[in-house]
């Protein structure tokens, strides 16, 4: 056993010495002085969005003698990332800015108000959601790159059962959800801590006509119309599995996949999924624009933009590189290879995106000019990331549908929001 | 004073690695920094004003209450594993090693596949209960807040019990075996021989596994970040998990440095005692 | 427990049992996990213990083809096998001196000693952040080895400190009078008594080191120079779209070296002491 042993030990260092050389050279990645662009992006659902960076990238790097390189993470190590490479005052040129992350780096941004110039005498200018993102205290930080959208997810099949077709407004949800429980496949919409739930929450708020706060900010939680809409989701969450109090973003997707959940409020990945792993039920999964409430149909988007670090090295090569991922080719492979799941912030690529023709997907078209932030009527800001991210709004409807009085629900939430520092 | 020149190493090392980045980040928690913005020196002013909101009370009595119970519990199943561990029969080599794959999985990992399990329209146990007619509908392992910390808690008793397990049964094999058979010689019982001879001997390494499980415990992030992601209704919101969605996710440096250090006092004073009780202890 | 052989092995396999069973069902269900169709994955009617469409390598292939696992797999070793070894030598030493030493200020060193391993990793890296890059180590494997020890060190300390503590003094002091220097003392009478807690403390600290993200995600941005844990949580998971399969399937491979590694080394020891030490 011991000869055994120290021969494995032997072994092993000789291989690991050479294996060494090759991982601990100096090369590494530290920015060559020209030359090399280094982007970072969250991951996208789907792999070849992130390919079609790749390809627009490795396009640039040739036609101008330069390097690229691409690094594409889950969304929330994004953040910190972001923050790291602050204090590091080093690391990537080009940074994926979500909603309201340009407003909260912004010390660290490139102003980049010539590229969005010479992009938009091209082609016009950008949708108004995707400007509210990246255009921060007078200056573009981040150049709007694509939306995601939250739709309708149904089954169907599932509807035709119970005499029912795509629900239209949330009462339409709601006599729905009933018969569907009977049947056996409940709808299923996250009130838990996750993206999804916010994603879903906060536009049926908008659509009962509440909102967190007015355009400039002030609590306007507390009103009749959050009422209502406390009332609508205690009625709704009895027509659904207590399982979704403890939803991650996932778990929609599982409801659905399984053949269990009917609707879901969802991007198309749900969709997409169940097409391309070829899933018996494939053709009966449709999309339908969320429902409208009283105040009318409210979208919610998220929006991501290109910012370029100051401390960049190469702050004018990725300028240029910037405008190269905004003629006509590269968004169109862009959007081609996106299959539906990113949606473009430019009114010219959405007029016949790739996408549209396939009939499911045809609801995104025409979504982004009544699309919305999370911080809608205000602006983005650091506040309204942290409502969103200590999920204030899902905290609110989950105490509400599981007992709690609208009085007390809301009390909670202008807590919770005042602790945050909104007034 | 050979002594430092053994300590020399270390010390070094630790200076420079650790007093530069300990300073800035207790510096930051006295501070309004937010990204980009250095703020101003505030004193406690953080930590009072934390304390004055529904989220950061929740979340430090959960850190605190996960933190009591896990270890606990790690404390006394990994008495007995290690008791059962250290008998000498065949196979315990690989009972032995099956017991540590827990540890030794990426923790980041491993919770995946419990997210599975508890997940709500796929969770095995649900499948298990109701194949046996225990229960009638699925249960919402991760929907009620009793259940969701039930569930944390398991999570981490998993993935810690073998750092107890291994390391009491490594200081149970070092109890020269003569001491018990003068006890049993002395008429002195198995149950005797394990209050009176067991655990004092092992006391230093109980008292150090369980520091270090609190401040692992307490300052744990992925169990929670990837199970729960505090809900429902931040009832398994932890220290770590709050700083990352105050602080960091939003650019509010000051505050994610003063929720992630806020046990910081408190867990010095542990240590300092522990440091003066472990040494008394150790002169045999 | 006095009693026949064979019921003392029933009685410590009935004991193990339980804890053999909780220990390892996670990794029986990811382990079919990582061989089942995607399609019977999802289907809720499938008995999730077993696998009724037959076995697919899918997963695993994925995970060796299409993403750079087994280099991943080599950061992690590089990494883990390096820092350890550096933070055991760093720490035997402090450990000793710790526990069989007397001098003033022992307590304040522990303390500080200590107290460095009470910061959270997950704010220590912001700072550290500038650090690595001041020092040029940015997206380099150097980066990790250099940082690691930071927390490894008090780590493996304490727990050595622990374990040197309990070999009687008298040993020593008779080699110290000897004309033996305490290096020396340290090398031929201490260690081989405190093996199996060396041993320990080196595969504790080993597994800190393999299982950590944090620094690993920060410092490190190019795909191929990534650690396993980052690696397969970065490039597995997509959104709201979890690759399940291979997720469990690089779960898996990830934590079969290590593995490995302690039940070739940890028992050996731990076993050959039995033998004598504690009374069943």
């Amino acid at each position: 056993m011991g000869m055994t042993r120290r021969k494995f030990l032997a072994a092993t260092a000789g291989a690991g010495a050479g294996l060494m050389a090759g991982a601990l050279a100096p090369s590494g990645g530290r920015a060559a002085a020209s030359g090399t662009i280094r982007l970072l992006a969250h991951s996208s659902y789907n792999e070849d969005s992130d390919k079609a960076i790749q390809k627009i990238g490795a396009a640039f790097a040739a036609k101008h003698g330069a390097t690229f390189v691409g690094e594409f993470i889950d969304q929330p190590q994004v953040a910190a990332k972001l923050t790291a490479e602050e204090q590091a005052q080093a690391g990537h040129d080009i940074v994926d800015l979500q909603d309201n992350l340009p407003a909260i780096h912004r010390e660290f941004l490139v102003p980049l108000d010539d590229v969005v110039a010479d992009i938009t005498k091209s082609f016009g200018p950008f949708y108004d959601v995707a400007k509210r993102s990246g255009y921060v205290g007078g200056h573009w930080l981040s150049v709007p790159w694509l939306g995601n959208s939250e739709l309708g997810v149904y089954r169907a099949d599932y509807f035709a059962q119970v005499g029912e077709r795509a629900p239209q407004t949330w009462d339409d949800l709601l006599r729905a959800a009933a018969k569907l429980k009977r049947a056996g496949h409940p709808v299923g919409i996250a009130i838990s801590q996750t993206e999804d739930s916010n994603a879903a929450l906060y536009p049926l708020l908008w659509s009962f006509g509440g909102s967190v706060t007015d355009a400039a900010g002030r609590l306007t939680i507390d009103s009749p119309a959050t009422g209502a809409a406390l009332d609508y989701v205690r009625k709704l969450a009895a027509q659904m599995e207590p399982a979704v109090y403890s939803w991650d973003d996932s778990s929609n997707n599982k409801y659905m996949l399984s053949g269990r959940g009917s609707y879901t409020i969802n991007a198309p990945s749900i969709y997409l999924t169940a097409k391309q792993n070829h899933l018996a039920f494939a053709g009966a999964v449709k999309h339908a624009q969320p429902p409208a409430g009283v105040k009318g149909r409210f979208f919610y988007v998220d929006i991501h933009g290109w910012g370029v670090f100051k401390f960049s090295q190469n702050i004018d090569l990725s300028k240029q590189f910037l405008r190269s991922m905004y003629t006509a080719e590269s968004q169109k492979l862009f959007l081609t290879l996106g299959e539906g799941y990113d949606m473009p912030v430019l009114p010219h690529f959405d007029v016949n995106p790739p996408y549209a023709a396939d009939p499911q997907l045809r609801p995104q078209v025409g979504y982004m000019p009544h699309a919305h932030l999370a911080s809608y009527p205000a602006a983005p800001d650091a506040r309204a990331e942290k409502a969103y991210q200590t999920f204030v709004i899902p905290n609110m409807f989950a105490r509400a549908a599981q007992g709690a009085s609208n009085k007390d629900a809301i009390a909670f939430a202008m807590k919770a929001l005042k602790d945050i520092g909104y007034a | 004073m050979v002594a430092w020149a053994f300590l020399a190493p270390a010390l070094l090392l630790l200076v420079l690695l650790a007093v530069y980045p300990l300073g800035y980040a207790l510096y930051l928690s006295m501070t309004t920094a937010q990204i980009g913005v250095p703020g101003r020196f505030v004193g406690a002013a953080n930590f009072i004003r934390l304390a004055r909101t529904e989220i950061f009370s929740l979340t430090l009595w959960n850190t605190v209450w996960y933190t009591a119970v896990a270890v606990f519990a790690k404390l006394v199943l990994g008495l007995t594993l290690a008791l059962v561990l250290a008998q000498r029969v065949p196979g315990m080599k690989w009972i032995r090693g099956a017991v540590l794959v827990p540890w030794v999985a990426p923790i980041a990992l491993s919770v995946l596949a419990w997210t599975w399990m508890f997940d709500s329209t796929y969770s095995v146990f649900n499948w298990v209960l109701m194949r046996l007619h225990l229960v009638a509908a699925p249960v919402a392992w991760l929907g009620v807040p009793a259940l969701a910390r039930f569930a944390v808690v398991l999570v981490n008793v998993w993935a810690g019990l073998p750092f107890f397990g291994i390391t009491f049964l490594a200081g149970l094999v070092t109890i020269p075996r003569e001491l018990y058979e003068a006890a049993t010689v002395d008429g002195v019982g198995a149950l005797g021989q394990f209050r009176r001879l067991t655990l004092p001997l092992l006391r230093p390494v109980l008292a150090t596994v369980v520091l270090f499980s609190v401040v692992m415990t307490s300052s744990d992030f992925a169990t929670i970040f990837v199970l729960t992601r505090g809900g429902p209704m931040n009832t398994t919101q932890v220290l770590a998990t709050l700083a990352y969605r105050l602080g960091l996710a939003t650019g509010d440096l000051g505050t994610g440095a003063a929720i992630s250090l806020y046990l910081f006092p408190i867990l010095i004073a542990v240590t300092a005692i522990q440091a003066r009780l472990m040494r008394r202890s150790w002169q045999w | 427990m006095v009693g026949s052989p064979a019921r003392r092995a029933i009685w410590a396999y009935a004991g193990a049992a339980p804890f053999v069973v909780f220990a390892l069902f996670p990794f029986a269900w990811m382990l079919i996990t990582s061989v089942k169709k995607d399609a019977e994955l999802y289907d809720l009617a499938q008995n999730p213990f077993l696998i009724r469409t037959g076995i697919t390598w899918d997963h695993y292939r994925f995970l060796f083809e299409q993403t750079a696992f087994p280099l991943w797999l080599r950061n992690s070793v590089l990494v883990a096998v390096s820092s350890t070894a550096a933070s055991v030598v760093l720490a035997l030493l402090a450990a000793y001196a710790l526990a069989r030493m007397r001098f003033r200020y022992a307590e304040g060193v522990s303390t500080f000693i200590f107290v460095v391993y009470l910061m959270p990793t997950t704010l220590l890296f912001l700072p550290l952040a500038r650090l690595v890059s001041l020092l040029h180590l940015a997206n380099t494997l150097w980066s990790l080895i250099v940082t690691y020890p930071a927390f490894m060190v008090p780590f493996i300390t304490w727990m050595l400190a622990a374990y040197l503590a309990a070999i009687p003094k008298d040993l020593e002091e008779s080699a110290l009078v000897d004309g033996c220097t305490r290096l020396g003392a340290l090398r031929r009478i201490v260690l081989p008594l405190a093996r199996p807690g060396i041993i320990t403390a080196t595969l504790f600290g080993f597994t800190l080191a393999w299982s950590e993200f944090i620094y690993a995600l920060t410092f490190i941005s190019t795909t191929n120079l990534k650690t396993v844990t980052a690696g397969v949580v970065v490039d597995l998971i997509r959104g709201d779209v979890f690759y399940w399969g291979s997720l469990m399937a690089g779960a898996l491979t990830a934590s079969l070296p290590v593995v490995v590694l302690f039940s070739l080394f940890l028992d050996h020891y731990v076993s050959g002491l039995t033998a004598g030490a504690v009374k069943g």
